[in-house]
């Protein structure tokens, strides 16, 4: 019997996971997608926020305040860039700045550290190039910028180097009541345990509601981001956001903004629309023309505006997505199902639930080591052994690392500057990757301008050498999502 | 009888009118030049086609790069594909080597048009 | 600190042809540096002819036409290096290349020709709606799999854009034995050869549809079809238009894109309009000693002008090192306008006293046009007017210019379509 099974191995289920194998206790982690982090843990705009926009005395408030100030020392101990580079909400007319005075005030009394209305002298001592109809922003210093997908990854493996045991393609469908625990029925087999954590994103509703009386209901809700190539990333510093009123919003979101990602690249989102099917990412015409028409307008408010007058189509190298798990109680459920002891819920995860994350994950684990008397794991290692990237080494690093392992020499993604080693490597850690996806996400081989027109064989070709497979075998995403359907020139001798 | 047919030689794409009795062209209407005249005959009684392909060796994982070393009638293409297809060649092999000789009883070889090494 | 007279960045049919040029101009210490564990380029991964018939006056597969490069590169004894790329390029042209056996070499270089050729544009570029399936490609990455890998990447396949590489996987694609729905083209002509709309469409009944664009791409893991929607005149899709197409592939050929990273690293001035370096008629850009030819310079159709060019990019990079070239800015150039009707002409500037008698300035229509004159205009003055009997946006044109025209021309000339 398990002492935790965690269902859903997105940054909640991945920092529950990390914070439990601190502990001597048995953890299992079951995730129905092809890897870790396939939820919205990926496809968000990567902010970690401040936390002066939810409504004081929420959950969200409170996890997002706690999770905020978790992640210098988090994402330095688990090599996931991270970059502070503040928030700023800037306005263009008195009832705007009415909004930034509201959130200041908001800020306030959640606790935010640091956050100011800036004076006009202030605001273009901090952006010179800034639109001169910007009559004034708040400024939220503790406002940053993760690497969404590294750091759900990078928590798995280290939960995973300390024991925690994940199970991919397997999803939950049921579950038995016992006299000390549950059972957990799945695609793959039937688990007990001693407690559930339902960290399942947009499925958390149905895997409650198999439980208890007490129901409530997940709405998808769909948000796109489209991001610009790294050329345009000198023209970013900070996250600049237009004061979200209702009329920007339709009252679902922060609103939109621009933000220098971690990687070098530029973000813009997101918007959001409800959805009636609670897999179905994708992006739609609507939603993307939403953000370029948006931006359109207001490019003349951006220091990016400055550089380029208008936005930049051509500089487009991308878009992507992902579905809000929104709850019908407007804020994060989380803690032990009354009905159902043993069953704790950490659903409705919806921004900021990238920055709620890791406190909620903490928060998880303590739950579970005082229900289950856990003692301390004294060979808990912390970190994960990550390699540092071959384009974030000085030149010395660099010649030094192809002299112990000439596959750094080798070029897969010339775009992201990603080497065999690199790849080879995300293979074979902990968790490692299966699919071409997979080397994606832990390398970012097939993210830059060519979008993996020029590395996705290569990658391929070493998913095959490594794993022993052949061509055919090799997925997309994992499941049937073959890159390649048949041996050429060959149909025809077939038929003989 | 009429035919329409686009001239391939040059970009200007000329649309030509055939008029023909049986197999003979008496008259291109259309053209601009006179070799829209020569292909409009060929095209209109015999289109011919030159046939690239890959094929397997017998003896390597990869296949190469062939081609009709002539054109050849346009509707045994599938035909030509599909003799392509049953010959393994054993490598190694050099660029016009000869792989198939008198594909389809057309009097055109399949030759390699690279090396096999 | 390697020391190199002329560096050339890209081993494809680019800079193979500049390397055997400067070599033949005299200069002995020539490099090529290629990324690809082989020379040719995307040359290597073209089975199909239709190369060389202008160059050769033979009718060759992509394969053949590099060979003979490569065949000419190793008998004149071209030093080269495969599996190394080029990190980054300075002002002062040194770089930086990194392979596994030499790891990180810092080369300085008397001349450089830029020869890195294009990227395709991709999905995520053209902002295509809809889920993230396997099956969607590139036609040139399809192209690769197929012919240099030997694996077929689809067997219901439909075709966003009509640029030549579309053409030809519909082609080729049919011939392995899968089936070609459609190709879907945006704007009202196509934007490849118009003998291989006949010869890899027409021949094989594949329908192409016009003034057409994929809106939504559908499926969970692998495509499981795609929608089509008719555009209006601002190639904005028309709502209530759209149509599902069911497939497992989508292959995209929407346009090709220089690949101009190093050069904007070192500060090289590139053209807004072909995407590439903006050259003199030496083909120099606006660094001296540094040059640029074939597609990192604009985008070719044929590989037979590609070659041509890069000669004249390597003999001037060879001159150049010989202190032959005359030393001039852009400034004291003619510049060359694109007129009614051009777009991306090249060479943007020609010297007024150059060393060629005759100077071709290539470029492409900005629609279809059927006999009409190029004229070339200075100071409001029609200097040249040629008779063309076709001009269109799928390939590529020139015009030629005798040295003696340019002599009184002002301080730019204009080159126009005239209806």
């Amino acid at each position: 019997m398990w002492d935790v099974i965690i269902i859903g191995a997105g940054v909640v289920g991945c920092s529950a996971a990390k914070y439990l194998s601190q502990y001597k206790l048995s953890v299992l982690v079951l995730e129905k997608g092809s890897d870790v982090c396939s939820g919205a843990s990926k496809g968000n705009s990567a902010m970690v926020h401040a936390g002066y926009d939810p409504d004081p005395g929420t959950k969200k408030a409170i996890y997002n305040i706690l999770g905020n100030a978790m992640f210098d020392e988090l994402c330095s101990e688990l090599d996931v860039p991270f970059n502070r580079s503040g928030t700023m909400i800037f306005a263009t007319s008195d009832e705007e700045m009415c909004e930034v005075n509201r959130l200041k005030e908001l800020g306030d009394r959640n606790g935010v550290s640091g956050v100011r209305v800036l004076s006009q002298q202030e605001l273009r001592e901090k952006e010179p190039n800034m639109g001169k109809d910007v009559v004034g922003a708040l400024y939220a210093p503790t406002g940053g910028i993760v690497c969404p997908y590294s750091l759900v990854i990078a928590m798995a493996e280290n939960a995973a180097i300390n024991g925690v045991e994940f199970k991919t393609f397997t999803e939950a469908v049921g579950f038995e009541r016992l006299n000390d625990g549950w059972k957990v029925l799945t695609n793959n087999g039937d688990f007990e345990t001693k407690l559930i954590f339902n960290c399942a994103g947009i499925h958390a509703d149905k895997l409650n509601n198999m439980v208890s009386e007490d129901k409530f209901h997940i709405t998808p809700r769909y948000g796109s981001h489209i991001l610009l190539d790294r050329e345009y990333i000198k023209y970013v510093d900070t996250t600049i956001c237009q004061t979200p009123t209702p009329l920007l919003t339709g009252g679902h979101t922060k609103g939109m903004g621009i933000m220098p990602s971690v990687d070098g690249t530029v973000i813009l989102g997101c918007d959001a629309e409800d959805y009636d099917d609670s897999d179905d990412v994708a992006c739609t015409t609507r939603s993307l023309k939403k953000i370029v028409d948006y931006f359109n307008k207001v490019w003349r408010y951006l220091p990016i505006g400055n550089f380029a007058d208008r936005f930049p189509m051509d500089g487009i190298i991308n878009s992507y997505g992902g579905l809000r798990a929104h709850s019908d109680r407007d804020d994060f459920i989380i803690g032990e199902v009354l009905d159902a002891p043993g069953f704790i819920n950490a659903a409705g995860i919806e921004s900021p639930g990238l920055t709620a994350g890791p406190a909620i994950g903490s928060h998880l684990a303590q739950l579970a080591v005082k229900k289950l008397y856990a003692e301390k794991n004294e060979h808990y290692k912390p970190g994960r052994n990550a390699l540092r990237p071959f384009r974030n080494m000085t030149k010395e690093e660099q010649s030094e690392a192809i002299r112990k392992n000439p596959d750094y020499g080798k070029i897969v993604c010339r775009c992201e500057l990603v080497t065999e080693a690199e790849v080879r490597d995300a293979i074979h850690r902990p968790l490692g990757a299966r699919t071409i996806n997979a080397v994606k996400m832990r390398t970012r081989a097939g993210m830059g301008r060519c979008q993996g027109g020029f590395c996705s064989s290569r990658v391929l070709q070493i998913l095959c050498e490594e794993l022993n497979l052949d061509p055919l075998e090799v997925t997309q995403s994992g499941g049937d999502s073959y890159v390649l359907l048949e041996k050429a020139c060959c149909s025809r001798c077939k038929e003989e | 009888m009429e035919k329409e047919l686009i001239c391939i030689n040059c970009p200007m794409g000329c649309r030509l009118s055939i008029v023909m009795k049986g197999n003979n062209v008496e008259m291109v209407i259309g053209n601009v030049c006179s070799k829209g005249v020569e292909y409009a005959k060929q095209e209109a009684v015999n289109p011919i086609r030159v046939v690239t392909s890959l094929m397997r060796p017998e003896n390597r994982e990869k296949p190469f790069s062939v081609k009709t070393a002539s054109p050849i009638p346009k509707h045994l293409i599938f035909q030509c594909m599909d003799e392509i297809y049953r010959t393994h060649p054993k490598a190694p092999l050099a660029s016009g080597d000869i792989v198939i000789q008198n594909v389809c009883g057309t009097n055109v070889n399949i030759i390699a048009t690279q090396d096999v090494l | 600190m390697k020391n190199v007279d002329v560096l050339i960045i890209g081993g494809g049919s680019a800079g193979m042809a500049a390397a055997i040029s400067a070599r033949e101009q005299g200069i002995s210490n020539v490099l090529i540096l290629e990324r690809a564990n082989y020379l040719g380029g995307v040359l290597r991964q073209c089975i199909h002819n239709g190369f060389g018939i202008h160059k050769f006056k033979e009718d060759l597969t992509g394969i053949e036409y590099a060979q003979k490069y490569i065949d000419k590169i190793l008998e004149m004894n071209i030093p080269y290096l495969t599996n190394t790329f080029v990190l980054n390029l300075s002002k002062d042209l040194t770089i930086t290349s990194i392979n596994s056996v030499n790891g990180l070499m810092d080369i300085q270089a008397k001349a450089i020709v830029l020869a890195m050729g294009c990227r395709e544009r991709s999905r995520g570029a053209l902002l295509i709606p809809g889920t993230r399936p396997a099956g969607v490609f590139t036609a040139g990455t399809a192209q690769r799999y197929l012919n240099l890998e030997g694996y077929l990447p689809g067997k219901k396949v439909v075709i966003l854009g009509s640029g030549d590489i579309g053409l030809i996987m519909a082609r080729q694609f049919t011939l392995e034995g899968a089936k070609v729905e459609a190709v879907v083209e945006i704007m009202p002509f196509s934007s490849g050869l118009a003998r291989n709309i006949s010869q890899c469409l027409n021949d094989f009944g594949i329908p192409i549809s016009y003034n057409s664009t994929v809106v939504n791409i559908k499926g969970r893991k692998r495509v499981e079809a795609v929608t089509i929607a008719d555009v209006d005149e601002h190639r904005i899709p028309i709502s209530g238009t759209e149509r599902d197409i069911i497939c497992d592939t989508l292959l995209i050929s929407a346009g090709l894109i220089p690949e101009n990273e190093l050069s904007k690293e070192a500060g090289i001035i590139l053209s807004d309009r072909t995407k590439g370096a903006v050259v003199d008629d030496f083909l120099q850009t606006s660094i001296p000693g540094v040059f640029s030819c074939g597609n990192v310079l604009h985008v070719h159709d044929m590989v037979d002008h590609v070659s041509i060019e890069s000669e004249i990019a390597g003999k001037n990079a060879a001159l150049f090192v010989q202190g032959k070239l005359a030393a001039t800015s852009f400034h004291d150039n003619i510049s060359v306008i694109d007129g009614d009707g051009i777009m991306g002409t090249v060479p943007q500037y020609i010297h007024r006293h150059g060393n060629e008698e005759q100077i071709r300035l290539m470029f492409r229509p900005r629609k279809l046009y059927k006999n009409c004159y190029v004229c070339v205009d200075t100071g409001g003055q029609c200097i040249l007017r040629k008779k063309r009997m076709v001009l269109t946006p799928g390939e590529m044109s020139e015009i030629t210019i005798n040295q003696d025209i340019l002599a009184n021309a002002n301080d730019s000339i204009i080159i126009r379509v005239e209806v």
